[in-house]
């Protein structure tokens, strides 16, 4: 057991002294998003915007809701949802795209997912700041609810840092999986409160209501869009439920890494 | 103190009959009770046992696929064994394909920052270095364009002398390497012969059995992962090449 507890110590010790390593990669992986300084970010934060203002024209119809009520409820969903499956998606690549420094010394392989984190990361703080820029302009900011925001950003990074690991690792072993993921992730999508609320279908029973009261996505979501868009804090019960699900996938992630993380040179 | 202490070492490495399996393979043959994996394993490396301590000069033959980069891969700790002992104590650097890991989109000057965190410098440290590579590779104002515009060489100086400008105790050389033009030829001989002498230990793989002969202190002759000989570098290489006469008589 202190063997162990030493061991994970001088793990986190190696990634650390590595961290000049791993912030150099970092950047150079913003750089390469964003080549062309303003205009970069602005192209690849585009896409989520147009998609945003599509749904926001339609649903908001369909629902029946102002622009001024839905526009901030949807595109403070979508900033999380998009950093959610960033994560899993580039993390596929993750370990494969660190190869060539994997194949040449022994270095703890937990810094390639966290280079994953912390570029999308990065992107999705911009997104966010755009949604509470967007959230102030049509309902105003409530600022001592923001800061809730800061556990919640730690919580997201957390739960982004080990789905990177999860999929790099499920990824080198299966090379369907970032397939696999673009049909989940379709599925999971409408079964997400983000285009609608979560308390749309209160008070019907049925599957629906299972799905979304079980998803845990809809407490990480409410983490971020409650303290924006109600300018109230998040229930303990979202909390527990992100909590809940951020160390079941933190599990997960630990097991892969102390099983394969060995071994991975030979499948890079 | 630095040393390299290997104890009845064995490397299998693991290889899938296919490129990968999918996903749904893996669950389909779990499903119908399937043997669940098609990956077989190669014994790289068997029962391999020696010591190597300061101050020695190791060159690693055999013919090809006899598991010589295999070896300083698993000395460097890249490749984990599966039985036996592996005992490694000192800094090491390992040049094995210099200009790996070089992303090309990058100016020359980012590459040299990245590379050398790798190698755990900092900011600090990097700085007194930074003179010395820009002087040695003699590409001036090249190095603030990204890499996709130099020329092979360029690459290769670039390479070299990031990698030679580490002070390491352990050494480690897969193949001597060529470097660009005659000129710049001259001046990494030189520049290799002084990291050969000041690390405390140096393993090195190559074909260059008259280069091997006059730097190295021990040979050990690999054949198929196993230690067909090991001992003086005369003696060894002597061996080895009148076995390699034979064969070549033979065929």
């Amino acid at each position: 057991m202190a063997t162990s507890l030493v061991g994970r110590f001088s793990y986190l010790q190696q990634i650390w002294d590595l961290r000049y390593f791993w912030s150099a990669l970092v950047r150079l992986d913003l750089d390469n998003r964003y080549r062309n300084s303003f205009f970069g970010i602005g192209w690849s934060l585009l896409r989520p915007m147009a998609m945003t203002a599509v749904f926001c024209v339609v649903f908001g119809k369909l629902f029946n809701l102002s622009l001024a009520e839905y526009a901030p409820h949807l595109i403070v969903g979508m900033t999380v949802w998009q950093f959610f499956t960033e994560s899993l998606v580039v993390g596929c690549n993750t370990f494969t795209a660190g190869a060539a420094y994997i194949r040449q010394q022994q270095i703890p392989l937990a810094i390639f997912p966290l280079r994953t984190a912390l570029g999308t990361g990065f992107h999705s703080l911009i997104a966010l700041g755009m949604a509470i820029s967007v959230t102030g302009f049509f309902k105003g900011i409530d600022p001592v609810a923001m800061l809730s925001l800061i556990p919640a950003i730690m919580i997201l990074f957390l739960l982004s840092w080990c789905l990177a690991i999860v999929s790099g690792f499920a990824f080198t072993h299966f090379p369907d999986t970032s397939h696999l993921l673009e049909i989940g992730l379709q599925v999971l999508f409408y079964a997400t409160p983000i285009l609608y609320s979560a308390t749309s279908f209160a008070g019907s029973r049925g599957h629906v209501t299972f799905v979304l009261e079980w998803n845990p996505l809809t407490s990480i979501i409410a983490l971020v869009r409650v303290p924006i868009v109600d300018g109230t804090l998040p229930s303990m019960q979202q909390y527990g439920m992100s909590l809940a699900f951020l160390g079941v996938v933190a599990t997960i992630a630990l097991v892969l890494l102390r099983k394969l993380e060995r071994n991975l040179v030979f499948w890079v | 103190m630095s040393y390299i202490q290997f104890s009845n070492v064995d490397l299998e490495y693991p290889i899938r009959e296919n490129h990968a399996i999918t996903f749904k393979e893996f669950v389909l043959r779990g499903l119908l009770r399937k043997k669940k994996t098609a990956v077989q394993s190669v014994r790289a490396l068997a029962d391999l046992s020696f010591d190597i301590h300061d101050g020695e000069r190791v060159g690693i033959i055999g013919l090809n696929g006899a598991g010589k980069s295999t070896l300083l891969r698993t000395i460097a700790g890249v490749y984990p064994i599966s039985g036996g002992q592996r005992d490694v104590n000192g800094a090491v650097c390992s040049l094995f394909d210099i200009t790996l890991g070089f992303d090309f989109n990058a100016t020359g000057w980012r590459n040299v920052h990245i590379r050398s965190y790798l190698h755990g410098e900092t900011p600090a440290t990097i700085k007194s270095k930074l003179q010395d590579i820009a002087d040695f590779t003699e590409l001036g104002e090249f190095l603030n364009l990204p890499l996709r515009c130099y020329s092979t060489g360029m690459v290769m100086r670039l390479a070299f002398a990031l990698s030679t400008s580490r002070r390491p105790e352990i050494l480690l050389i897969d193949e001597v390497f060529s470097t660009g033009d005659m000129l710049f030829q001259k001046k990494a001989e030189a520049r290799m012969r002084n990291l050969l002498q000041t690390a405390k230990i140096v393993v090195m793989v190559g074909h260059d059995l008259a280069f091997l002969k006059e730097f190295c202190t021990t040979i050990i002759w690999l054949h198929h992962g196993r230690i067909q000989a090991v001992g003086p570098a005369r003696e060894i290489i002597q061996a080895y090449q009148s076995n390699a006469a034979q064969l070549l008589h033979a065929a």
